[in-house]
Formats: structure tokens, C-alpha cells, sequence
């Protein structure tokens, strides 16, 4: 058989290859270390000193086209292959099978979020009780029992002088009156006011936060609160602060952002006042602090696009998915 | 309190817009919360004069008017019995737009066209009277609008006070803020003082001085209480949302919401024989103003005459003694009521007047005389009358004095948090009439009679920052040391549990903490719960001794909204009592109700079980021996929950809710609940690591057929007893019931996994250790292999 029937026979062999084990025999077969190719490549020598480069030409060029026709095999077969394997694909559109995911409530999601704002500065995060003494919720704060401002807070009452605190800041004067300045904390909690219709419910969350240290100032204030707003908000925000009236601040302040529908009020806050200091066993001469507090469902609602606010505490889960 | 603005600009004129003013003010600390056009609230009404009035030949009760516009003669039929001819009135023409969306069109009264009407103060919108139409002064331009011809074009301005700010409640006091902000002086009306012509008088005495230091009384005889009253008065007191009572009533309210001072009118017959001011003795009663009747507390001061209550001081007058149609002679009280003695009358009563919001917040104790002036010369002009001097009784003691307050420079500019000039400081007090006094290192300030809220220097401080402006004012951050201290581990605690019931498939809910008793009652047994005394509703009159109520009301909410899946949760405070004192606890509380899994493709459609549920607590469980033992709890169905105890504290329990539980919240199909003490479920210190054995293990399973009143937890504790620190691993790979065991007997199959700290364990060694366990299981359980 001469060279060229020998390479067409091979090439012939290794096309109809129908998977990748006969091609792999047909290329031992002639390729391998035994193979019909290798075996003429090593008798080359036998044959007459001026036929070798010739026929030396001609075996190698069989050789070539050979592995080159392998290859072009192993493409076709990986091909065909795949194919195959399609029939059993998943649809990966299924849902995976595992339990679905529950979601954290968006009050949660925004106390959160605030937190790990303050706690990134160095405020400490400190936590109180819902019930409280008549001392801390008011008379701490520069309330007395005959004080206009109760008016402004429409109390829940239990018995005994206890009430529901109305805001967060007997857990300010708790840890006015167990630790020393410098004070730099945050507290976050449930508060209580009589108050239902589409823009109060009864129960409200809120963060109130303090600071107490030498020095401290209304310019430093104003600072505070406006970083504390941009990083909330993730962007600069056009605020103003407006004089208003706490009994435990003085001078105190209101916050408005501008909104689409123009100012809307966003907090309460001021230089903590002598009387809350002094009763509270820090000497006014001595220290300064401001202190600042705002509603959380407030912010969950400018944060979450929620338009009314008693649908944060209906609970529906279809609500309470979105935030999953 | 709304205020008129062309009222406010007669004290004082700006030049600047309606919108600029509002902005000052709220910069000032007095926020304007709205403006409203004021200006009638009509078209098309015209000052008409009526030229000739017939009866109507259909009806009695029905005239016949031509009413002339100047230009053109209409005819009208008017149901009025004012109607006369010559009159001045109010003419709507075809087309006029009124209010309550009335359109006047041409319509036919019996047979004769009405070709527009004459209308009423209340058709006008501008009042309350209906009885006939309104009366122009004779002097009004006929075909004039209606509105201009009353000089009802006006805004209101609505401003929140703030509380300290008493001396904002009138218009003087709105006015003078306006001219500090802008450095104009006000423009004080001219006070005229009325002419005496009588010598009558009353005897005034101050029992109670400290409540009432002063207090004045003017008689005025002969008053023609159904005056008819200005429009100007009436309009104005409109726009301040005050409604028109008679000419006394409404004269007194006009100068209280000019000057800010509240004052009374008696009918002098009720209290001829004199005034006593002193507080209430024991069970005194006063049928008040408003028809109710007060039982007086020993702490309320009182107004009264032949020793009778006749008002509660600066708060309401009483009924008997107050001035009615028939009233001709009456007693004008002027008095200045100390806010101490004020505070909480009102609210006890529930009267809130505008005059004890006034007292409350404190009134210009230097203006009384002024007031008074004012209102007997205005009621003179309007209703007529004879003047007697007025009587004044004073315990000058008791009269507020003046503060001297004084404020370091470097004091100001620490708190304000940078230096403000001088000169800026001194316009400022000024202005507020505060007599500065500047000295090399700080100021001297007095407060003015008007202010109440100025005795300690951060008032000082507070007035500063308010006029230059807080926008003015520099912003800094502070500095601070940075101190690293350990994270606060609590509250880690308490978002990782959040996370983790929320990858668990549970949806934080947050409920009232106020609930309904008897649901209360249900999970508190015998603790007394909380209670409100003033609840919005009697079903949130308890403070919860359980998160689990208001899920389980989540839960009934969310299934009649279909859903075949609920899991929530939440994270809160719960109450009860710990003998009187009030308990507070921090707890975590879920529900299971429905599928296992939400409906789909992979799952199973079987109903949470038990153990779904406990499965979901063991991935929360704080490190520690845990237990879990048979739950006593009445909520829970017996048999078929559990309490946990970890380290032998009770964690909580959890289970199946128990049925009639579960139907006082109407809900169907079993329903798994957890509740947990948040405080134990925090880890302790991190626990030690274990080394890890490197010689090899051996596993051996053992099918145990046992009565099924033997629980697993006998088993391992039979099994651990036996084995020692040689088992590693105990699993439990099947559970089932067969005939062939008999009945009442289950087989259990367990695998146990043995491995030695310090060498390899050989055979022997093993299979004589399970061999005595199999014979222990059998002695002290029953138990047989299978």
C-alpha cells in the first residue's frame, strides 16, 4: 500500500469515529507507540539512503494531516456531546429549593441604619425602659409637674407616677446620672403619645442623641445634625433649623429638609439645658452639650417611600415582604 | 393662633411680601403654619340699595324688593323681615358665586322672578347670623363690592406658639417681634380713654394675692348689649377665628387678641355687693359659661361675689353671673392671674380658653390699666353707656418683679460656638427692651414686663442666636478623643437574632404594646398587668405581658388576606408586675402558621409540625446545656410543646396553641408559637476550643424497639451515662411503628460514634462497652433490639 492509501484509510478511520473512546483507539492505532504511522517513521531507515527524505516527507505529511483530522474529530464529538447533554438540563428558572427568606421590618432597617452612622463615630448606643418614673420622663428634663410643655406631650398614664415614656430622653438622663463626661450616645427605643390619625400613631419609635463635653457648642450643633442627615440620606440636603421650644434645651431648634412639597420637619434639638445637667449631677459651669432627637418611622417612610404611616404597623405581609 | 394681617401691619408695616413676613416669624421661633386668603368668599356681591319693598301678593312671609347697583334696577324677593326700603344690604347678582357652593340664578318665588338675592352674613359666609340680611352702613357705596365695602380683604396668618412664648399671644406681641427683626419701632393705636359720666362702683378684695395680685373692675351702666357691631371688629375677629358673640363679648376679645390680655364682663346685677378673688373652699360648685357644672377643688381660685363662686379665675365665667341680651349695666374685670396659680385648672376641667392659654403662659403684668382703657372706650363708642371710674386692687408683693440677668462674652461665644460683635449683641437687646448693660467682660440684661421665659443666661444665649439668625450661626463638628472601646455586645446580639429568624423565613412584625386584657390575660395567668389609665380604646388598655397577642392578631390579620404561609416575629419589651413594682423584659416571640413551605414546585404541602418549629429555635439557641422539658403553660397544648431550659434557666417554651387559645383570635388550623427571654439568649463568654482527636473513630448503630412513652432524651441520657467522653457523636437516623412490635412501641434507630482522646479504640473494647449499654437500656427502659 502506498503512502497516500495508508493516510486516507487513517483519515477515513478517525471521521467515522463516533465517540471519543473509538477515536481515542483510532489514534493509538496509528499514532501510538505501536501504531501503522510510528511503525513506517522508525522503518524509514531500512529503506535505501536516497528514498528516506522522500518517503520520510510523505509519512510526516500523512502524520500531520492525521492529528490535524483528530483534532478537528475532538471539536466535532465535544460538540455532538453537549448537545446530547442538554436533554437532562434544569430548568434554571425553577425556584431553588430551599425555605423562603423572612424580612427584617423597615423600622428595624432604619434603626439600623442610623446606628451604625453613629456608632462609626464613636457614639455609644444605649437602651431604656418603656415604662418610666415621672422623675425621668419629666421632672430630669426641666418639666416640673405645673409645666405648659406637658400639655405638648399627651401622656399615657399608668399608675403609681409611672408613665409611658413620651420620648426617649430619660434614657439620656440615666446615663447622665451613671457616667461622667465626655458623653457621646445614641438612644434608640419605643416611645408613647395620645395621638392617632394619619400622620401619629399612639406608639413611635425614635433616636435621641447627646453630647456632653467641654466646649460644647450650638455651631457644633448644627454640624451634628446636618452630617447626620446627608449620611442618612446619601446625599447633600437642603435644610433649615428654625428657634423652637424644649424645656430641656435652651436654645432649641427644629429641623426641615425641603421636600418635594416644601419644608418638612424632620427633628427637634439643642443645647442641653442648665437645670437637665445639674439635676442630673453634671456641673453646668464645667461642661456644655447639645442633645437632638427625631422620629424613626418618620425616616423609614423618606427612606422607604411609604406614604401612610399606619400601614408600618398592620404588619401585612405583603408589605413586610418588600423588605426582605 | 391666627392672626389678621392688615390688623398686624397697623402696629407695624415692613416693607415686605405676606411670604417674607411668615418667614421672619418662623425664623424668629414663631411658626407660621398656614396663611389663608381671607376676603369672602364670594363673587359677584355688591353693595345694593333697596328703593322699594311690597308684599308679596302670594305669600306673607315674602316681599317684593327693587334694589338698585347704581347702574341698574333689580327685582328681588326677600324672605327677611329687616328688609326696608332705604337700606344698605348685600346684593348677589345672576351669576354670583357663594359660599356651601351656591350660584345664584334667576328663579321664580310664586309666580314673580327674583333677579338675584339679598343675602345674610352667614349666606356671605362672613358670620353666623341668619335671622335677617346684612346691614350696610348707610354710608357704603352702592355697586362697591361687598368685600371691599367691609374691608374683608385680608390674610390670616396661622402661627404654632411654642409655650414659653406667651408674650407672642396678640398682636402686640406678634408686632413687636416683627420690629426687632426689621429695627422699627411699633406704631402704639392711640387709646383713647373713655368719657366718665358715672360714679358707680364695686369693692374689689385679694384674698388669694399670690394668685391675684391685681385685679381691676369697671362698671358700665346702661349698655346696649345687642349693638349692633363694626364690621371691622367682627371681620378682624373672624380672621382670628374668633366667632361674634354680642358687643361685650366681642369688644373684650378684640382687645385680648390686640393686646394679649384676657378679660371678663359680668352682669353687675349678680354681682353688686362686691368681688372677693380667693381659692375654692371644700365642695363649692359653679354652673359654668358653657352650661356644664364644675366641682371645685380646694386649688382653684375663684372669682366671687356675696360669697358665691360667679367665674374660675382667668379661665371660664360662670353662667348666672355672665352678660346676656337682657344685661344693661355690667362689670368689666381686668385682672392679672399668676400662671402658677393657673396651670392645670383648665386641663382639669377640660377648658381650654383662650384666656387660660393665655394666663397659663403669662400676661404683661404691667398692662392691665392700658387693657382696660381700651375696652371700656371701644365698648362706649359701640354699645353706649355710662363709664365709672375704675377700681383697682393691687397687692404689689405679689406682682412679678423684673430679672437682672447678666452673661460672661466668652460665656456667649462658647455656647453660641463662635464670637458674635458687639454692636450686634447690644441692637439686639435693645430691640427686645431688654436695657442692656455692657460691661469690659459681659452683659447685664433686664427682663421687660411682657416676658416670662428671660431669668437665666441661656435665655440670654437663646435670644441672641434666634434674632442674628440660626442660619447666621457658623457649623462645626466636634472633636473628640478617639477612644476605642469594646463594641456593645447587646445590641449585636440583638440584630445577629433579627437576621437570623429573618434567613429562618420569619417577617418581623411590630405591634402595639398596649393590648386588649383578656387576650393579655390568657398568656400573664395571675400577673397583674400595667394599665393605662387614659387608653385611646378599652381594647388597648393593658401593657403586654407577651409579644405573642399582637402576633397572633398579625397572623388572623394576614390569613384573611389569604396568605397559606404566615411566619413572623418579633423583638420587644413586655410588662407585668414583680410584687408592686412594675417588671419590664425584653422577649422574642414567633408564629408558625400554615404550610411547612410556601407553596412551589419542591416542597412539601405538609402543615408546620413541632418539630419545624424546634428546628428553627436550635439554629438560635445560645451556647450551653440545653434541655427541653414538658411546658406547663396553659397557652400551650399539652403533649405537644415544650419548655427550654439552657444551663437550668428557663429560656421559654414553645409548641402548639393551645385551642380555646387560639380561638379567641379566630384563627384555624394549628398554629406554632415560640417565646423566648431575649436577655438569656445572648452568649456568654467565648467558650474554650476543644483539641480535636486524631485517632480514628468508630461507629456502631444500634435499632432499639421501646414503648413510646420512652423519649430520645431517655435514651441519650442512658446512653452518655454509659459510654462517657468516649462518644463524640449521637444521631438518631429513623423513628417508626410497625405491627410487628406490638402496640404502643416504637423503634428507634441511633448512631453512635466512639472516639478515644489518646489512642486508637480496639474492637473489643467497643463491642463490650455496647454490649452493657444494650444491657442497661434493656433494664432501666425496656428496651429490645430489634
Amino acid at each position: 500500500m502506498d503512502i497516500v492509501e495508508i493516510r486516507d484509510l487513517a483519515l477515513a478511520e478517525v471521521c467515522s469515529a463516533d465517540s471519543h473512546t473509538k477515536l481515542e483507539e483510532a489514534r493509538v492505532a496509528l499514532l501510538g507507540r505501536k501504531g501503522r504511522i510510528t511503525t513506517m517513521l522508525r522503518s524509514l531507515g531500512e529503506l535505501p539512503k536516497d528514498q528516506r527524505p522522500i518517503v520520510g516527507a510523505q509519512v510526516n505529511e500523512a502524520k500531520r494531516s492525521i492529528e490535524e483530522a483528530i483534532a478537528i474529530r475532538r471539536e466535532e464529538l465535544d460538540t455532538i456531546s453537549s448537545n446530547t447533554r442538554k436533554l437532562d438540563a434544569v430548568d434554571i428558572t425553577l425556584p431553588g429549593r430551599t425555605q423562603h427568606r423572612g424580612s427584617l421590618h423597615p423600622v428595624s432597617q432604619t434603626f439600623n441604619a442610623i446606628e451604625e452612622i453613629f456608632v462609626s463615630s464613636g457614639y455609644n448606643v444605649v437602651y431604656g425602659p418603656e415604662i418610666e418614673d415621672d422623675y425621668h420622663n419629666f421632672e430630669a428634663l426641666n418639666i416640673p409637674e405645673h409645666h405648659p410643655a406637658r400639655a405638648m406631650h399627651d401622656t399615657f398614664y399608668l399608675t403609681d407616677g409611672m408613665v409611658l415614656r413620651t420620648h426617649t430622653s430619660p434614657v439620656q438622663v440615666r446615663t447622665m446620672e451613671s457616667q461622667n463626661p465626655p458623653i457621646r450616645i445614641i438612644c434608640p427605643g419605643r416611645v408613647y403619645r395620645r395621638d392617632f390619625d394619619r400622620t401619629h400613631t399612639p406608639m413611635f419609635h425614635q433616636v435621641e442623641g447627646l453630647v456632653v463635653d467641654k466646649g460644647i457648642s450650638f455651631a457644633e450643633l448644627k454640624g451634628t445634625v446636618t452630617s447626620f442627615i446627608e449620611a442618612f440620606f446619601e446625599r447633600k440636603v437642603d435644610l433649615r433649623f428654625r428657634p423652637s421650644y424644649f424645656p430641656f434645651t435652651e436654645p432649641s431648634a427644629e429641623v426641615d429638609v425641603m421636600g418635594e412639597d416644601g419644608w418638612s420637619e424632620v427633628m427637634g434639638c439643642g443645647v442641653v439645658h442648665p437645670n437637665v445637667l445639674s439635676m442630673s449631677g453634671i456641673d453646668p459651669e464645667e461642661y456644655s452639650g447639645f442633645a437632638f432627637g427625631f422620629g424613626v418611622d418618620r425616616l423609614a417612610m423618606l427612606k422607604f417611600g411609604v406614604t401612610d404611616l399606619r400601614v408600618l404597623f398592620d404588619n401585612d405581609i405583603r408589605f413586610l415582604r418588600q423588605f426582605g | 393662633m391666627r392672626i389678621s394681617e392688615s390688623w398686624l401691619r397697623e402696629w407695624v408695616d415692613p416693607p415686605v411680601s405676606l411670604e417674607q413676613l411668615c418667614e421672619q416669624l418662623t425664623n424668629l421661633g414663631l411658626e407660621v403654619e398656614r396663611t389663608e386668603t381671607l376676603g369672602g368668599d364670594f363673587t359677584e356681591v355688591v353693595v345694593g340699595e333697596v328703593i322699594s319693598v311690597d308684599s308679596h301678593p302670594q305669600a306673607d312671609s315674602l316681599s317684593v324688593c327693587t334694589v338698585t347697583t347704581g347702574e341698574k334696577e333689580h327685582t328681588v324677593i326677600c324672605g327677611a323681615p329687616n328688609v326696608r326700603r332705604g337700606m344698605r344690604s348685600a346684593f348677589a347678582q345672576i351669576g354670583a358665586k357663594l359660599p356651601r357652593d351656591v350660584q345664584v340664578s334667576q328663579r321664580s318665588f310664586r309666580g314673580i322672578e327674583s333677579h338675584g338675592m339679598l343675602c345674610s352674613e352667614y349666606e356671605l359666609g362672613i358670620g353666623e347670623d341668619q335671622a335677617g340680611i346684612l346691614e350696610l352702613p348707610p354710608s357704603s357705596p352702592v355697586g362697591l363690592c361687598v368685600s371691599e365695602a367691609l374691608d374683608l380683604i385680608d390674610n390670616c396668618i396661622e402661627i404654632d406658639l411654642t409655650p414659653n412664648r406667651g408674650d407672642c399671644f396678640s398682636i402686640r406681641g406678634v408686632a413687636r417681634e416683627i420690629a426687632v427683626i426689621n429695627g422699627l419701632s411699633l406704631i402704639q393705636p392711640q387709646v383713647s380713654s373713655p368719657s366718665f359720666s358715672s360714679e358707680a362702683e364695686v369693692s374689689i378684695e385679694l384674698e388669694s394675692p399670690e394668685g391675684c395680685p391685681v385685679y381691676l373692675g369697671q362698671i358700665i351702666e346702661d349698655v346696649d348689649v345687642n349693638a349692633s357691631v363694626p364690621y371691622r371688629i367682627k371681620g378682624r375677629l373672624n380672621a382670628c377665628g374668633i366667632r361674634s358673640v354680642n358687643a361685650i363679648v366681642d369688644i373684650l376679645n378684640y382687645v385680648m387678641i390686640e393686646w394679649g390680655q384676657p378679660m371678663h364682663a359680668f352682669d353687675l346685677e349678680k354681682v353688686q355687693n362686691g368681688i372677693v378673688v380667693r381659692h375654692a373652699r371644700a365642695r363649692e360648685k359653679l354652673k359654668l359659661l358653657d352650661g356644664t357644672e364644675a366641682s371645685l377643688d380646694e386649688d382653684v381660685l375663684l372669682i366671687t361675689s356675696d360669697g358665691a363662686p360667679v367665674a374660675i379665675a382667668g379661665v371660664i365665667g360662670g353662667l348666672e353671673s355672665g352678660v346676656s341680651e337682657s344685661t344693661r349695666n355690667v362689670l368689666l374685670e381686668c385682672a392679672f392671674f399668676s400662671p402658677d396659680a393657673l396651670f392645670g385648672t383648665a386641663r382639669k376641667y377640660g377648658l381650654q380658653t383662650d384666656a387660660s392659654t393665655r394666663y397659663e403662659r403669662g400676661v404683661d403684668y404691667e398692662l392691665q390699666e392700658t387693657a382696660l382703657r381700651r375696652a371700656a372706650s371701644l365698648i362706649q363708642e359701640v354699645a353706649g353707656g355710662s363709664v365709672g371710674p375704675a377700681v383697682q386692687a393691687r397687692s404689689p408683693d405679689h406682682i412679678p418683679k423684673s430679672n437682672e440677668v447678666g452673661i460672661t462674652k466668652k460665656r456667649l461665644a462658647t455656647l453660641i460656638g463662635e464670637p458674635i460683635p458687639n454692636e450686634v449683641i447690644r441692637g439686639i437687646f435693645q430691640r427686645l427692651e431688654f436695657e442692656p448693660v455692657e460691661s469690659a467682660d459681659g452683659w447685664t440684661c433686664k427682663s421687660p414686663s411682657h416676658r416670662f421665659d428671660i431669668s437665666i443666661e441661656e435665655d440670654l444665649v437663646e435670644e441672641i442666636c434666634r434674632v442674628y439668625g440660626y442660619d447666621n450661626i457658623a457649623t462645626k463638628m466636634p472633636s473628640a478623643t478617639l477612644e476605642l472601646k469594646p463594641v456593645t455586645k447587646r445590641d449585636g446580639d440583638a440584630n445577629d437574632l433579627r437576621s437570623a429568624l429573618e434567613s429562618l423565613g420569619y417577617h418581623e412584625a411590630v405591634t402595639y404594646s398596649f393590648i386588649d386584657r383578656e387576650k393579655n390575660s390568657k398568656f400573664a395567668g395571675p400577673n397583674e398587668p400595667p394599665v393605662l389609665q387614659n387608653p385611646l380604646s378599652t381594647d388597648r388598655e393593658v401593657m403586654r405581658w407577651s409579644l405573642l397577642p399582637g402576633l397572633l392578631d398579625v397572623v388572623s390579620y394576614n390569613i384573611a388576606r389569604q396568605h397559606d404561609h404566615v411566619r413572623v416575629f418579633e423583638y420587644g419589651q413586655c410588662f407585668g408586675h414583680c410584687d408592686t413594682e412594675v417588671l419590664t423584659r425584653e422577649r422574642v416571640a414567633g408564629v408558625a402558621w400554615g404550610l411547612r413551605q410556601p407553596e412551589g414546585w419542591g416542597g412539601s404541602s405538609d402543615w408546620v409540625d413541632f418539630f419545624d418549629l424546634k428546628g428553627n429555635l436550635e439554629r438560635i439557641l445560645p451556647k450551653g446545656e440545653v434541655e427541653w422539658i414538658q411546658s406547663e403553660n396553659p397557652w400551650l397544648e399539652y403533649g405537644n410543646s415544650a419548655a427550654i431550659l439552657v444551663d437550668g434557666k428557663e429560656l421559654g417554651s414553645f409548641g402548639r396553641l393551645e385551642s380555646k387559645t387560639q380561638e379567641l383570635f379566630e384563627i384555624d388550623g394549628s398554629t406554632y408559637v415560640f417565646e423566648l427571654e431575649a436577655k438569656l439568649l445572648e452568649d456568654e463568654e467565648t467558650t474554650d476550643t476543644q483539641s480535636i482527636s486524631t485517632f480514628p473513630r468508630v461507629r456502631r448503630d444500634l435499632a432499639l424497639i421501646l414503648d413510646e412513652s420512652v423519649s430520645l432524651g431517655q435514651v441519650e441520657s442512658e446512653v452518655s451515662a454509659e459510654i462517657g467522653e468516649l462518644l463524640t457523636e449521637f444521631t438518631v437516623f429513623d423513628v417508626f411503628r410497625d405491627e410487628r412490635f406490638g402496640n404502643n412501641k416504637k423503634s428507634m434507630g441511633i448512631g453512635l460514634t466512639l472516639q478515644d482522646q489518646y489512642k486508637t479504640l480496639v474492637d473489643s473494647e467497643v463491642n463490650k462497652k455496647i454490649e452493657s449499654l444494650v444491657s442497661r437500656l434493656r433494664d432501666r427502659l425496656g428496651a429490645q433490639l430489634r
